[in-house]
């Protein structure tokens, strides 16, 4: 499913994790995140098909795939594409799950040195430095992060039981929920998008062969996984960094270190062996501050985190004392998710084409309905479903106007483990502030987050980001 | 984009002002305290802050190129959406899951899929009945409104 949800643009993973959270009441805290886990990491190893047969980006972190997956489509070097895609994959993300494994646990023992000081800092970095990997101005990213607070503090404040910003209404005591703002914002605000004009879908229309990587393929290619490998592990760990940023690092990384950069863009295995690689690492890799310091990374682990708690499950450094069975059953999932995606995946290239020949027109409405059911069968309340067409044209209108969605959305999950932390700090001070200072943790933490906002204020950084920015743009079209 | 930074962040300062000052009639409290209104009002102030500083930077761009952003849209396609979404939402309970997505998923093919009314019936009709099966297998309580379906 996760495959599925990667081959057809619109959809996303966070919408379809969002769908599949009703339905995982049903199972065990344990099955319901394999699943849930499973269709993220599956949607890493679908994105790359359409990005190579038909030049649009699956999802977000096979943007880049497009540039020269593409053009080896157009030179009847699809198969090898998608093969040496799939094979990248696989090892990238065997990589991240054995770093996985190996780092976790030292992470969660040092986490449990944290209190609320050092939890609020590390947040308020997570979220400064999502805003600073944003594309455009911090402070526009940090407005998305306001707001995102401001939504999570709508409905009964845990602490005192009072009601904010509910305006008499029943039904937002509750508060607004994460999953019809998610499928909101990312799944209908995507389809909205999609019905400014007719989308003209090219269609694949050659025979796809020889999907296994030729010698040269393989020598041309292995270098750039292993090293999409542990840059994407390590990029997926950054609030903000994810695969976005992983596949366009280890993008520029290839083309730099290339004998033959000048052939970058024009159907060079390597660049897209390294993007794909590092985009199913960061997948990995993003689970460390979730399972680890409760802090989710990019919005599908904010979902993620979501789901975890309405299973009774706090994402933190005591998932692994408490949740053993959580994190090894999650990373056994991995391991074998990762095989099976390798196995199923070649043989079912053809059932991917022939859905990729499914004109939009049909599929739309059928994205809008699973949505519409998904944000239905959380609490069987229409209200919902109004919830989430209202975000949809927030979310429209967000990409309109260029603000980034993805600090709302972080924002709106961790506000009200903030406030909770914040408060308790105070709490903890009898009212002074300079708790956050005086716990070297804590310190180190709030003087990392003034120092990318220091960096991001200073006109000559803003010129190179915008640069950068544009280039990039510029190659994507 | 510096026109439209300039209007949309003078939005959010005033939705930071209302934060703000509505968060006030929960109490403040103390540093030592803080009652329910404390963290609304700081991120109202803190919605205040960097919106102003979104029309700050915007109003100091000196950058000439206009971005055309509502230019070729056909407006009507994203009401249509929207509006059936909430009409949806309304009917869902009335008149039964059944019923209403297969209204949604005829009409969204027929005017905006642009299908013909014969294949848009056909598809409508299969991709309700498959996802009451696929939602159904899983116990997932679905309405089923006034028509007893």
């Amino acid at each position: 499913m996760g495959t599925l949800v990667g081959v057809l643009p619109g959809l996303g993973p966070v919408a379809s994790i969002s769908i599949l959270i009703p339905i995982s009441y049903y199972m065990s805290p344990v099955s319901a995140i394999i699943m849930l886990a499973g269709l993220y990491y599956g949607t890493m190893y679908g994105g790359s098909t359409t990005s190579i047969l038909v030049n649009i980006p699956g999802e977000v972190g096979s943007i880049v795939t497009v540039l020269d997956g593409y053009q080896m489509a157009r030179r009847g070097r699809a198969g090898a594409a998608l093969g040496i895609s799939a094979f990248g994959s696989f090892i990238a993300g065997t990589i991240s799950v054995i770093l996985l494994m190996f780092l976790a646990p030292p992470l969660s023992e040092f986490a449990l040195k944290f209190g609320p000081p050092e939890f609020f800092a590390l947040m308020i970095l997570g979220l400064i430095l999502l805003g600073f990997l944003s594309s455009g101005p911090i402070c526009k990213a940090l407005m998305m992060v306001s707001l995102g607070l401001f939504l999570g503090s709508i409905g009964l404040d845990t602490i005192q039981g009072t009601s904010r910003f509910t305006f008499g209404t029943i039904t937002l005591l509750d508060g607004v929920g994460l999953v019809p703002v998610a499928m909101g914002i990312f799944g209908i605000g995507e389809i909205l998008c999609n019905m400014e004009s007719d989308v003209k879908q090219e269609i694949y229309t050659k025979r796809i062969s020889n999907l296994l990587p030729t010698l040269r393929d393989w020598l041309d290619s292995i270098g750039a996984i292993v090293r999409g490998s542990f840059i994407g592990f390590f990029l997926g760990i950054l609030p903000g960094g994810g695969s976005v940023l992983a596949t366009f690092t280890s993008y520029s990384i290839e083309k730099r270190i290339s004998k033959t950069p000048e052939k970058f863009g024009t159907g060079i295995i390597a660049g897209v062996a390294g993007p794909e690689s590092a985009n199913n690492a960061a997948a990995g890799g993003a689970f460390i501050p979730l399972l680890t310091l409760g802090i989710p990374a990019n919005p599908v682990m904010a979902i993620l985190f979501g789901a975890l708690m309405i299973h009774g499950i706090e994402p933190g450094p005591m998932v692994l004392v408490q949740h053993p069975d959580v994190f090894w059953g999650l990373v056994t999932s991995m391991y074998l998710g990762n095989i099976m995606l390798l196995l199923l995946n070649l043989p079912l290239i053809g059932l991917w084409v022939k859905i990729l020949r499914i004109p939009y027109g049909l599929l739309f409405p059928v994205i809008l309905l699973i949505c519409a059911l998904g944000a239905f069968t959380i609490k069987s309340n229409s209200y919902d479903v109004f919830i989430m067409a209202i975000f949809g044209v927030v979310g429209y209108v967000m990409r309109k106007y260029k603000y980034d969605a993805a600090p709302l959305v972080l924002a709106f999950v961790l506000g009200p483990i903030m406030e909770q932390a914040f408060r308790r700090s105070l709490l903890l001070s009898d009212g002074s502030l300079l708790i956050f200072v005086q716990r070297p943790i804590s310190l180190v933490l709030i003087f990392c987050a003034s120092f990318l906002l220091f960096l991001s204020a200073l006109p000559g950084f803003r010129r190179k980001k915008r640069t950068i920015e544009t280039r990039l743009t510029k190659d994507n079209i | 984009m510096r026109d439209h930074d300039l209007r949309t962040s003078a939005v959010f300062f005033c939705l930071g002002l209302f934060v703000a000052f509505y968060s006030l009639q929960y109490g403040l409290g103390r540093f030592s305290s803080p009652k329910s209104g404390f963290w609304p009002f700081l991120i109202g102030l803190s919605l205040c802050g960097f919106s102003g500083a979104t029309f700050v930077r915007a109003f100091l761009d000196k950058s000439k190129t206009k971005e055309q952003l509502w230019g070729k849209i056909k407006y009507w396609r994203l009401v249509f959406t929207t509006v059936s979404l909430i009409a949806y939402a309304f009917l869902l309970s009335g008149i039964g899951y059944l019923t209403s997505s297969f209204l949604l998923l005829l009409f969204n093919l027929r005017y905006l899929g642009l299908q013909s009314w014969r294949k848009s019936a056909l598809v409508a009709v299969f991709a309700t009945v498959i996802s009451y099966i696929l939602f159904k297998s899983m116990d997932t309580d679905l309405p089923k409104g006034f028509l007893g379906f």
